[in-house]
C-alpha cells in the first residue's frame, strides 16, 4: 500500500509535527511519501498542478491530505483540487466549523473519509459531512529525560514550582490568561514556552511580553523539539487556558510525561484526563491543590496514554486506507 | 532536484553575477537541473537560452515572474542570489524559496524581515550578517553561514609580470598604488576613502604614490543610489592627476576575473572600508597577495586577514533607519601604512590561507552543497522521513 501524505512538513505548525510524526509511524505499516505543501500564500492553479505532479509521480493507492482552513485557502480551490485527485482520499480536518466547505466532502468522490481528531469535532462535522470518521489524536513518544535532569539543562531551580504554559504566543491560546492565572499565585516559577508563527510579533505578543517582564515569568521564544520536551518534563504544572481548541499537541506531550494539565473548559478536551476550569480564578484553585488532583487523575493518566499511543493510532489509520481503498 | 534560480545574469559586471558565474557551472556539473531566471542583464536580447547547460529564462518583470516560472518548469526550489528588496511579496508566493543574501546594513529592516519571512532558509555570507539578523529576530534555526568564494585566478604572479601589470594599467612612475574597487553609490562613501589615501600622501611626502579607482567616475544611477562626479571630489582632494580609471567601455562591459586578478597584483594595497554584505574584493586581493584595509563593521573584519581595519567615524542611515559605517580617514591612511610595511612572507601565506578556504570548489562543497542536500533531503517524499 502506497499512502502519499501531504502536510506542511518542517514548519513551525502543529499539523507539520503531528504530520511528521504520523508520518515515521506509519512507515512501519504503509509505503509512505511525505509530500510538503507550502502552507504560506493561496492556492495558485499552477500550484496546485505542481503539488498534483508530486503526488503522482509516487503512484500512490491513497492520498492523505492533513488540512486546515487557514493552509489550504481559497476553500474553492482546495475544493477543486480535490476533484483534480483520482485515486481514494482521506482527509484530516485539523479544525472544522466552515460549513461551506466542510459540506463540500460529500460531492466529492475521490474523498473516502474525513477524519478528525476527536468526538466534539466529529459531532460539528456529522452536520454537514457524512463521510466523518474519528482517529484519536496520539500521545507522542517523548524522550526520556526526568524532572531533574530538565532542570539542570534548563536551568531551573530543582525546588522549584514549575508553572507553565506551552503553544504559540496567541491570543486564542490564552497566553494572557494565564498571565492572570500566575499574577494570583504566590511562590511558583512560571514560564511561557513559546514564540510566534513566523519571524514577526503582533501588537498581541508583544503586549504579552511586556506584562510577563513584569510579572517577571520567563518567556523562551520559540523552542527546538528538544527543549520544547525538556520544559515540558521540568513543569509541576501546565497551564492550557485556551479560547479556541480543536486538539492539543501539547495535551498529549505533557501526558505522556504523567503531568498535571489544568485546562479551559473545552468540548475537545474533555475524554482527556486533565483538569477542566471554567476561569482564570478556577484555574487558580486547581493550581493550589495541585498534589490532591493529580493523585486522582494519575491512573487515568495512564491508561489514556496506552491506548492513544502512537503505534496504535498509525494502525487504524493503515486500517482505514486498506478500507477506503477496497 | 530542479532549481530556479534568481540572480543577474553572468555577464554583468556585478557581485551577484560573479557569484553567478562561479555557481552555476558547478551546479549544472553537480547534476542539478537548472532554469536561469535573470532579474537583469538580457535587455539587449542576442544571448544563448543556455548558460553553462541551464535554460535561461526572459528577463524577470515582477516578484509574480518567480510564481509562474517555478510552476512552469516544474522546480523543486527557488535559488535567489540577491538582495530580498527587490523580491517584495515573494512571502505570499507559495513557493518553496531560499535567500542567498548578504546583510549589510544594521540593525535588519523590517522590510528584509517581511520579504524573507517564508523562505526556508536564509543563506547569509557573514557571521556578522547573521548575528544581525538573529538580533533583528529571525529565528537561528532558518539561517545558515554559507560564504562566498575566490576564482583559481586570484593569486600572485611573478614580480616580472607584476610589472606588466602596473605599466598596462598605467601605474609606472608611482612608488604606491592604491586601489578602490566599488561601485559608485552613496553607501561606497568614496569620497572619505579616497581622504584617506590623501592623507596618507601627505603623510609620505617623499612617496609618489598612485591611486586606482575602479568604478565610474560619475554614479551610474544617481537618483536610485546615489554616488558622486568623482572627478569634481578628486580635483578638490588635489589628487586628479595621480588618479587612473579603468576604460570607460571595459568597466561598463566587466573586467574578466583575469583581468581583475591582474588588478590586484598591480596595486599595492586595496582600500575597501565599507560596511559590506560580503566584500568580494576582500578575498580577491588577499588571494593575490595584496593586502586590504576594511572598515569596522560589517562582514569586512571577518574576512580581513591582516586585521587592518579602519575606525568607524560614524554612521550612515538610510531612509528607514539602519545605518552603515563611514570609516574615518585618519585611520584609513594609518592602515594603509600598516599595509605597506607586512613582509612579503606574510602576503603569501595569507595569499595561500584565502586560496584555500575560499576557493570556490570547497566552498561550494562544504557549504552550498550541503544545504542543497539538506532542501533535497526535506523535499523528497521519501528521504523527508529521516529528518521530519
Amino acid at each position: 500500500m502506497r499512502v502519499a501524505m501531504v502536510s506542511p512538513y518542517l514548519d513551525r505548525c502543529g499539523v507539520a509535527r503531528y504530520s511528521g510524526m504520523l508520518v515515521k509511524a506509519l512507515s512501519k505499516y504503509v509505503d509512505v511519501y511525505a509530500i510538503r505543501h507550502h502552507r504560506f500564500g493561496e492556492l495558485y492553479n499552477s500550484y496546485l498542478s505542481w503539488l498534483l505532479k508530486r503526488i503522482k509521480r509516487v503512484s500512490p493507492d491513497v492520498v492523505h491530505i492533513q488540512h486546515e482552513y487557514g493552509i489550504f485557502r481559497p476553500f474553492e480551490r482546495f475544493v477543486k483540487f480535490l476533484r483534480m485527485l483520482d485515486v481514494p482520499t482521506v482527509v484530516t480536518m485539523h479544525t472544522v466549523g466552515v460549513p461551506s466547505m466542510d459540506s463540500a466532502y460529500d460531492s466529492i468522490d475521490s474523498v473516502k473519509a474525513v477524519v478528525v481528531l476527536n468526538e466534539a469535532l466529529a459531532s460539528i462535522l456529522s452536520r454537514f459531512c457524512s463521510k466523518v470518521r474519528v482517529i484519536p489524536f496520539f500521545v507522542p513518544d517523548v524522550p526520556l529525560i526526568s524532572k531533574e535532569e530538565a532542570r539542570n539543562m534548563l536551568n531551573i531551580p530543582q525546588d522549584a514550582f514549575v508553572v507553565s504554559t506551552l503553544g504559540f504566543i496567541d491570543y486564542r491560546k490564552g497566553t494572557d490568561i494565564f498571565l492572570d492565572v500566575v499574577s494570583k499565585l504566590e511562590g511558583v516559577y512560571p514560564i511561557i514556552v513559546g514564540g510566534w508563527h513566523t519571524d514577526f510579533s503582533t501588537d498581541y505578543v508583544k503586549n504579552v511580553l511586556k506584562r510577563a517582564g513584569e510579572l517577571g515569568v520567563r518567556v523562551t521564544g520559540w523552542v527546538s523539539d528538544d527543549l520544547f520536551y525538556a520544559y515540558v518534563s521540568a513543569s509541576d504544572v501546565i497551564v492550557l487556558p485556551i479560547r479556541a481548541i480543536t486538539e492539543s499537541f501539547t495535551v498529549h506531550v505533557a501526558l505522556a510525561y504523567r503531568k498535571l494539565v489544568v485546562v479551559a473548559d473545552a468540548d475537545p478536551l474533555r475524554d482527556k484526563p486533565v483538569v477542566r476550569c471554567g476561569s482564570a480564578g478556577e484555574m487558580v484553585e486547581a493550581i493550589r491543590r495541585a498534589d490532591e488532583l493529580y493523585k486522582k487523575l494519575r491512573g487515568d493518566i495512564d491508561r489514556y496514554v496506552a491506548e492513544r499511543s502512537l503505534d496504535r493510532i498509525a494502525k487504524m489509520h493503515s486500517d482505514l486506507y486498506s478500507e477506503v481503498v477496497r | 532536484m530542479r532549481l530556479l534560480y534568481v540572480s543577474d545574469f553572468p555577464i554583468l559586471n556585478t557581485g551577484y553575477a560573479k557569484v553567478s558565474r562561479e555557481l552555476i557551472y558547478r551546479l549544472v556539473v553537480d547534476g542539478y537541473e537548472l532554469c536561469y531566471l535573470p532579474i537583469a542583464g538580457l535587455e539587449g536580447g542576442a544571448f544563448s537560452r543556455d548558460v553553462f547547460g541551464a535554460e535561461v529564462l526572459p528577463t524577470i518583470s515582477s516578484t509574480e515572474d518567480i510564481a509562474y516560472w517555478f510552476f512552469k518548469r516544474d522546480c523543486d526550489v527557488a535559488l535567489i542570489l540577491k538582495d530580498p528588496y527587490v523580491f517584495t511579496g515573494i512571502e505570499k508566493l507559495p513557493v518553496f524559496h531560499v535567500f542567498y543574501s548578504p546583510v549589510a546594513e544594521e540593525p535588519l529592516s523590517a522590510q528584509y524581515k517581511s520579504i524573507t519571512q517564508t523562505a526556508m532558509y536564509l543563506w547569509i555570507p557573514s557571521r556578522w550578517g547573521i548575528r544581525v539578523a538573529v538580533a533583528g529576530g529571525v529565528h537561528p534555526d532558518r539561517i545558515v553561514y554559507v560564504p562566498h568564494g575566490v576564482s583559481k585566478v586570484y593569486r600572485r604572479y611573478d614580480d616580472s609580470d607584476v610589472e606588466k601589470f602596473k605599466e598596462q594599467f598605467g601605474f609606472t612612475g608611482f612608488d604606491v598604488v592604491v586601489g578602490i574597487v566599488a561601485v559608485n553609490r552613496r553607501r561606497k562613501f568614496l569620497p572619505n576613502q579616497i581622504e584617506g589615501v590623501k592623507i596618507f600622501i601627505e603623510n609620505n611626502p617623499d612617496l609618489k604614490v598612485g591611486l586606482y579607482l575602479h568604478t565610474s567616475p560619475q554614479a551610474d544611477n544617481y537618483t536610485l543610489h546615489g554616488g558622486w562626479d568623482l572627478n569634481a571630489v578628486l580635483e578638490v582632494f588635489g589628487l586628479l592627476d595621480i588618479t587612473r580609471f579603468p576604460d570607460p567601455y571595459l568597466y561598463k562591459v566587466g573586467f574578466s576575473e583575469k583581468k581583475m586578478a591582474e588588478l590586484y597584483n598591480a596595486i599595492d594595497v586595496l582600500v575597501n572600508a565599507t560596511t559590506e554584505g560580503y566584500g568580494l574584493p576582500i578575498i580577491e586581493s588577499q588571494a593575490c597577495g595584496t593586502p586590504v584595509v576594511t572598515v569596522e563593521h560589517g562582514n569586512g573584519p571577518e574576512i580581513n586577514f591582516y586585521k587592518l581595519s579602519a575606525r568607524v567615524a560614524s554612521f550612515s542611515y538610510t531612509f528607514v533607519g539602519t545605518r552603515i559605517a563611514v570609516p574615518d580617514p585618519y585611520s584609513i591612511a594609518d592602515c594603509i601604512e600598516k599595509a605597506l610595511r607586512v613582509p612579503e612572507g606574510v602576503r603569501l601565506n595569507i595569499a595561500e590561507r584565502v586560496r584555500r578556504e575560499f576557493d570556490w570548489d570547497v566552498v561550494y562543497k562544504h557549504y552550498v552543497k550541503r544545504e542543497l542536500d539538506r532542501l533535497e533531503a526535506e523535499l523528497d517524499p521519501k528521504k523527508i522521513l529521516e529528518v521530519v
